[in-house]
């Protein structure tokens, strides 16, 4: 017998709880330029915030379950979120790390209504420009491609690619995808979409340690100035110091879970 | 008995009963974060047939002493003896949080507590707890 969604909690998995962690039912102050996403630790200085009302992701209910909504750049001006500037942030490890979410691109997008992502989006982004490069998590609708871009030195960057084309929703549907990057240092990186492996690599990261650099860390937008290209939406998010069991990952992706499906643990 | 999480904030500790006035832990203070005594009452837990007590802390300052200690009774809390104590260190390597599951089924009583080291907590102590009494097996993680 297996726990149950209710007596779960992602601080119980060792890797989440010495990393960090958002669950977007921790929004507060929507509407006020106090919002703040929380994180889930309680690492205060690793809150998600947006001073501008209109730049604020809204929050959706599926499943009975929180996500947030995000608009892209056509919607001026956009939703992003991140650390402020004033309290840049460093994950504190260099090895091995995790990365789960929840994450949907819209059925409709509200630019432009049924059409397919196009432009540049970022998922998750721990990163400035050099020297500060640790980690960033994006998808390219010009080529149809998820892009994990990591740095060792923070400088140099090292980028795998995987396809992304049979991720795009249709309107018969229901998006919502559980989207893992698994990164071993000095063996690889990997991304599993819903626990299955995406093969497709155009180029290799293989790097001895992660840098551990000075940035601001922006869940589903972009840290540095650019604003997504593309509406979209996401759930629960794990940056995980190290890589929790496969038990664990299946109970970090049924928690808060806004699909109907349940991975048998 | 579902698991119930039982999460505690600092914020809840009525600052009388902090010594250092802010809620946090100071140097060498023990903190009981669970008693089985005090929840239920004498030799009272084994008829809620409790597994497993787990338990996830992430304190704001790493000291040297800093552990949690687990201790069962059978007379009623009088005597208290120690049967579990932390690694000193994270499975993940990162040696400021603690995070296990203790097997307390065999216990008429138990109460766990977190041993402060030798500097105060300076911003935050987060504590999450649950008793598991569905599982026999461990969670296997």
């Amino acid at each position: 017998m297996s726990r149950n969604k209710s007596s779960f909690h992602p601080s119980f998995v060792p890797e989440i709880r010495a990393g960090y962690f958002w669950l977007p039912k921790d929004t507060v102050n929507v509407g006020l330029t106090s919002f703040r996403i929380l994180e889930g630790n309680k690492n205060s200085t690793f809150d998600q915030t947006q001073t501008t009302v209109a730049k604020q992701p809204s929050l959706i209910s599926n499943n009975g379950n929180q996500q947030l909504s995000y608009v892209g750049a056509i919607d001026v001006p956009g939703s992003d979120v991140r650390t402020i500037t004033s309290t840049d942030v460093v994950a504190g490890w260099t090895g091995n790390t995790y990365l789960g979410f929840w994450h949907k691109f819209p059925v409709t997008n509200s630019s432009a209504p049924g059409d397919l992502p196009s432009g540049a989006t970022t998922l998750f982004n721990h990163n400035k420009v050099a020297p500060n490069r640790r980690w960033s998590f994006t998808h390219s609708g010009t080529d149809d491609t998820y892009s994990l871009t990591v740095s060792a030195d923070g400088t140099a960057l090292l980028t795998d690619k995987w396809d992304a084309s049979s991720d795009y929703p249709s309107a018969s549907d229901n998006p919502w995808l559980w989207k893992e990057l698994i990164l071993t240092v000095g063996i690889g990186v990997q991304l599993f979409i819903g626990f299955v492996l995406r093969s497709q690599t155009v180029t290799a990261i293989n790097i001895s340690s992660l840098s551990n650099s000075t940035a601001s860390i922006a869940i589903y937008s972009s840290a540095l100035s650019g604003i997504n290209q593309n509406a979209h939406q996401g759930g629960p998010i794990y940056y995980g110091n190290g890589i929790p069991s496969l038990k664990n990952r299946k109970r970090l992706a049924n928690y808060l879970n806004p699909r109907n499906v349940k991975f048998q643990i | 008995m579902n698991k119930t999480i039982i999460p505690l904030q600092t914020s809840q500790i009525p600052l009388a009963l902090a010594p250092n006035g802010n809620g946090l832990p100071g140097p060498a203070e023990v903190v009981t974060l669970f008693n089985s005594v005090t929840t239920f009452g004498a030799k009272a837990m084994p008829h809620y047939q409790l597994n497993w007590f787990i338990f996830s802390i992430a304190p704001s300052t790493n000291a040297t002493g800093n552990s949690v200690t687990g201790q069962w009774s059978a007379d009623g809390g009088t005597t208290w003896n120690e049967f579990y104590a932390s690694a000193s260190n994270e499975p993940v390597g990162d040696s400021t949080t603690f995070s296990d599951e203790v097997y307390i089924g065999q216990f008429q009583d138990v109460r766990f507590r977190f041993n402060n080291g030798t500097l105060a907590q300076a911003t935050k102590f987060d504590v999450a707890m649950a008793l598991e009494g569905r599982d026999r097996a461990s969670s296997g993680t």
